[in-house]
């Protein structure tokens, strides 16, 4: 009788079950749900312009919603018009998901829509990557250090910073013993006041340059504390309790409950973490947040939160324009030193150059009615403006915010979210865990354990099971 | 056993395979690998990729090691036979690591090649009516989970709600942007939110509908599959539905005639939203339209709805206002059959929190019922795929239509519709906005009032002029606004109503828009009271006061008194509303001494939308 081959049994065999036994691509067969539907693969990004590509008449600007006072932003643009062939925003309404789908769709097409996208801090790195975008020739000097990483990817300018973003403290001086306003919903502010409250307690989520090391795991008892005990806060030396909405709030909800003095359920709030343009938005109404007796005097007080997320937006080129340098010009003078001081004074956009923040720190501050030659004080109006002497203040705080205690280069400058072609990924897979750790849905065991896939979402990946 | 002293059977591996068995070799290199996949855990201080390939190379390492030991050393002859047994065994489990380690090695090498970014998704922009929305982002996140290869997502899709069906068509024809009534001059424009590649029309009918009237009607791709299929259904609360079922035994056997002759006979009224701004209310005035036959009855029936209690623009805000009523069992709701689930489930009223669905209603332990009374029509929500020149690639078309077919087959709403019932024709819709925009809808005059003082000027100004030029959707061919501003010369003074502009109708509402933004704002707050005896003209108007919420100040110590004996002083003034802009809530949430209607709101993100509804709310009045 003829003896079978054993070691090749044994080769075959082994190898069938590693096979079985491996996980991911080319290990076993598909071990969750029955999928009968074959999946599509992506459409390649086009490299080159549409062939039926529509080009606007105008140069165009694609942007959100204004959100600067007045509408500042199309005032700023109805200048550049007057003295240049025109140029148009086209402002996307809705919320996020919808402005970032609206921009991202047409670039992946290669649409010559727009010729300028006002593009979001944190989706730089992905249209910079995958293409949407294209590196620009531009000097930054001039720009305050922490913004323009922001618009590096890869060691190239993609960018131009156009609005900062830095967190502030503000407090009101007419409420005693209130309590903490706080944006926890499930939003992107939702995402970046968890990230500065896990960074300033000293735990860990995101390390390295780019913040795409995930480091969570690392000081994990102050990670854990931060999220456990997020019903309190600490401000100066004092220990202040959170608004228990704040789970479900973002910035404009928070702001009606620091501007009410009130929450709807009549607990008394006396702090807010916000951006600057709140400071806008408050200074603005005298009756509320000015003292009735003296209209020059704000009711509220407003400080740097060093160590915060940083925020803001970058002007960026489509990859597709035909216009670049139209584009460019537009770019250089949104950025320059005039309109960014307009748009901060009169809009209540934080300036991106270290210019406009020098001169508010010295003899050159001017309030809106001063900077714009056409706009007089009325006489027989009330004294709501926002003084200059208010904007030199808000100025140095944000700029604090921005640069750390001591100037840039430190260690507690606001920090940059996830350089990431998949940060919305990654963002969308940390709040759901942290904010489940909040509300005690999430234990701590799977809350470390999500660390994995979050690695994976930033590189785009979707965890079969995730832990949380 | 002659085969084990052969000289063979040192260099063979069938003694031990004959005594060990095949089977002990085979299940410890099994083994082995299983422990080597399962070593992940204890690399995990190690980076990605390598805590993965570290155990799989340790164990290849071991077995070549083996393998190279058992060739290289010689061992002692006192074990001869036991040494045969040893060699043979190894042998066999060396083949085994090394088929165990050549599978590894090639899951490696994939692990290492693919271990990088995933590409870019593909990204979709899909719109459908605004009750749709939640179940339209279920299935799109269901089908985003259905199209991961490698852990990556091949598309990614984003679901938003969908313009009413007169703005559609105008975006159909401008590249999306909206209908603002703006002059060529100003440096911006408005899209309606996402340019969809692909819409979910609430039926054939409205989709055949925008692409008989869209001048670029070739954007749209024809025929579309449907993707769910309901009926209109009038939705009552339990006790209510149980008295329609009294009078009527089955309600669903009688025409839609009778149930709304017998609804009003027990002292309901039936809601819909506005359908100038809903496509499913359109559908239902529609049905209704084609039950009541004669211009006098549809006259009747348009006016009974326009002037009942909840006004608004869409189905959700309608089941949001429903939700907040305290006249809950005096409506039928004419409504998507889903809906009604939606509402029991609390699903409509938890989402549209964010947008101020009132709190406190009686939502949990009222729960709806719902009828599809005979001649209501079936909603087929057909898949249009839409496809702008410039943004749409054969590779993009091909996902949309994958998406379609697998929609198809995971519809949105099973079919619960009654046997024989159809979609409605576009014919019909066109006749019923026809009817409604020419004929049924009387012309209404509104007066603006804004507070001119200097602390509206952020929230007020611009807000209102922008809000102004998008709400000719929502304005009748005969309807006219006119705009003064309010304000006192000095702290305390007389009020001044001060013409801002003239009455206009709804294509020159940038002309509105500019006057209000030149207007300029200054001086001091005066009170709303003292403006209402100083309204202009000579017909019925009903008064829209737009303000930062400071105006009430100056009202005296009974603000809802003194504004309600004012309101009744004037004959010409039909019902007052206020918008507050900005952060302050409504100081005056109700009128004293007066029967006219009254309203106060706070305005949300869109202040067009706000004033769009307090239009709508003021049609009937």
């Amino acid at each position: 009788m003829k003896v079978p081959p054993w070691p090749a049994v044994a080769f075959v065999a082994a190898a069938v079950v590693a096979w079985y036994l491996l996980p991911g691509p080319l290990g076993g067969p598909e071990r969750t749900g029955t999928p009968v539907h074959v999946p599509v693969t992506p459409a390649p990004v086009a490299t080159a312009p549409h062939p039926d590509c529509v080009r606007r008449k105008n140069l165009s600007v694609a942007t959100g919603d204004d959100i600067s006072a007045g509408s500042f932003r199309r005032e700023v643009f109805r200048q550049w018009n007057e003295a240049h062939p025109d140029a148009t925003l086209i402002e996307v309404s809705g919320g996020t998901d919808e402005r970032r789908a609206q921009m991202a769709a047409p670039a992946q097409a290669g649409s010559c829509e727009y010729d300028v996208l006002i593009l979001d801090v944190a989706w730089v790195a992905e249209f910079a990557r995958l293409g949407y975008i294209q590196p620009i020739p531009f000097d930054p000097r001039g720009f305050l250090p922490a913004l323009r990483k922001t618009a590096m990817v890869d060691g190239e300018l993609y960018g131009v910073p156009f609005a900062a973003d830095a967190p502030l403290e503000f407090q009101r001086t007419d409420v005693t013993d209130g309590l903490y306003a706080l944006q926890l919903g499930d939003t992107e502010s939702g995402t970046i006041n968890l990230l500065e409250m896990i960074g300033t307690a000293g735990g860990h989520i995101v390390g390295g340059d780019e913040s795409t090391d995930v480091t969570l795991g690392e000081e994990r008892e102050r990670t854990w504390r931060a999220l456990s005990g997020w019903k309190v806060r600490t401000t100066g030396d004092q220990r202040v309790g959170v608004i228990e909405q704040s789970l479900d709030d973002d910035e404009d909800e928070s702001l009606l409950a620091f501007r009410n003095g009130q929450t709807a359920a009549k607990e008394p709030v006396a702090y807010m973490r916000n951006w600057p343009i709140a400071f806008h938005r408050l200074a603005a109404d005298p009756l509320t947040m000015r003292d009735p007796a003296r209209k020059d005097a704000l009711r509220f007080r407003v400080r740097a939160l060093p160590g915060g997320v940083l925020g803001g937006s970058v002007l960026a080129v489509s990859r597709h324009t035909a216009r670049l340098p139209e584009a460019m010009q537009l770019i250089r003078e949104l950025t320059g030193h005039r309109a960014q001081a307009e748009l901060f004074a009169c809009g209540g956009y934080a300036p991106v150059l270290t210019s406009v923040y020098d001169a508010y720190a010295g003899a050159g501050a001017r309030d809106c009615a001063a900077l714009l030659s056409d706009a007089k004080p009325k006489p027989d109006s009330e004294p709501v403006a926002i003084s200059a002497a208010e904007l030199s203040g808000l100025a140095a705080e944000i700029r604090r915010a921005i640069e750390g205690a001591s100037g840039s280069e430190t260690g507690d400058d606001a920090r940059i979210r996830p350089k990431s072609e998949f940060y919305a990924r990654f963002s969308e897979a940390f709040r759901r865990c942290a904010r489940g750790a909040m509300a005690g849905t999430v234990s701590e065991e799977a809350f470390f354990a999500s660390a994995e896939m979050l690695r994976e979402a930033l590189k785009g990946r979707i965890t079969a099971e995730p832990p949380c | 056993m002659p085969a084990r002293n052969s000289p063979e059977g040192e260099n063979s591996a069938e003694p031990a395979a004959k005594e060990g068995g095949p089977w002990a070799s085979t299940t410890i290199s099994v083994l082995g690998t299983y422990a080597f996949s399962t070593f992940t855990e204890l690399f995990q201080p190690f980076p990605s990729p390598f805590r993965q390939i570290l155990p799989l190379v340790i164990g290849t390492v071991i077995a070549v090691v083996v393998h190279e030991l058992r060739k290289r050393i010689s061992l002692v002859p006192p074990w001869p036979r036991i040494w045969t047994r040893i060699s043979s065994f190894l042998v066999i489990v060396a083949w085994g690591a090394a088929g165990a380690g050549l599978v590894g090695l090639v899951w490696s090498v994939r692990q290492v090649v693919v271990d990088k970014p995933c590409r870019a998704a593909t990204e979709l922009r899909l719109v459908t009516a605004p009750e749709n929305v939640l179940k339209l982002r279920e299935r799109a996140e269901e089908y985003t989970r259905l199209n991961v290869g490698d852990g990556c997502a091949a598309v990614r899709l984003t679901v938003a709600p969908a313009p009413s069906v007169t703005d559609l068509i105008y975006g159909l024809d401008t590249g999306w942007e909206r209908n603002d009534n703006r002059e060529e001059y100003e440096p911006y424009v408005r899209l309606h939110g996402l340019q969809p590649d692909a819409w979910v029309a609430t039926s054939t009918g409205e989709a055949d509908y925008v692409r008989s009237q869209a001048l670029r009607k070739d954007l749209l791709a024809p025929g579309g599959a449907s993707v769910g299929r309901e009926q209109l259904v009038l939705a009552l609360l339990q006790p209510s539905a149980e008295a329609l079922t009294l009078r009527l035994s089955d309600p669903e056997e009688h025409p839609l005639r009778q149930v709304w002759q017998t609804v009003g006979e027990l002292g309901m009224s039936i809601a819909r939203p506005f359908p100038e701004t809903s496509s499913a209310a359109l559908i239902g005035t529609s049905d209704l339209f084609a039950a009541f036959t004669s211009a006098a009855e549809r006259k009747e029936v348009e006016q009974a709805m326009i002037s009942g209690p909840l006004r608004t623009d869409t189905v959700p805000s309608l089941l949001c206002a429903f939700h907040g009523s305290r006249a809950k069992e005096r409506v039928a709701l004419l409504v998507p059959g889903h809906s009604v689930d939606d509402y029991n489930d609390g699903r409509v009223t938890e989402e549209d929190d964010a947008v101020g669905c009132p709190t406190g209603g009686q939502h949990g332990r009222a729960k709806l019922a719902g009828f599809r009374p005979a001649g209501a029509s079936v909603l087929d929500y057909p898949f249009v795929k839409v496809n702008w020149p410039g943004q749409t690639t054969a590779e993009r078309q091909a996902i949309v239509a994958d998406f379609e077919k697998w929609l198809a087959g995971r519809p949105l709403y099973g079919d619960t519709t009654r046997d024989g019932v159809a979609p409605v024709h576009a014919e019909q819709l066109a006749r019923t906005l026809g009817d409604l925009q020419d004929t049924l809808r009387p012309a209404r005059d509104l007066h603006l009032v804004l507070d001119q003082s200097g602390s509206a000027l952020g929230p007020v100004g611009t807000r209102v002029a922008e809000g102004l030029r998008g709400l000719s959707g929502v304005l009748g061919p005969r309807d006219g606004v006119r705009v003064s501003g309010l304000a006192s010369r000095r702290e305390h003074g007389s009020a001044e109503l001060r013409p801002i502009a003239d009455r206009r109708g709804r294509d020159k509402l940038d002309v509105l828009a500019r006057k209000i933004e030149a207007a300029g704002f200054s001086g001091w707050d005066a009170p709303v009271s003292a403006a209402l005896g100083a309204i202009p003209g000579n017909l019925a108007q009903g008064v829209i006061v737009l303000t930062d919420g400071r105006l009430f100040d100056d009202e005296g110590d009974d603000p809802a008194a003194a504004l309600g004996a004012a309101l009744e002083r004037e004959p010409l003034v039909s019902g007052l509303q206020v918008l507050v802009l900005g952060q302050r809530p409504c100081a005056v949430t109700g009128l004293k001494g007066t029967a006219k209607p009254y309203s106060c709101l706070t305005a949300g993100d869109d202040l067009g939308e706000d004033l769009a509804k307090m239009i709508i709310s003021s049609r009937g009045r």
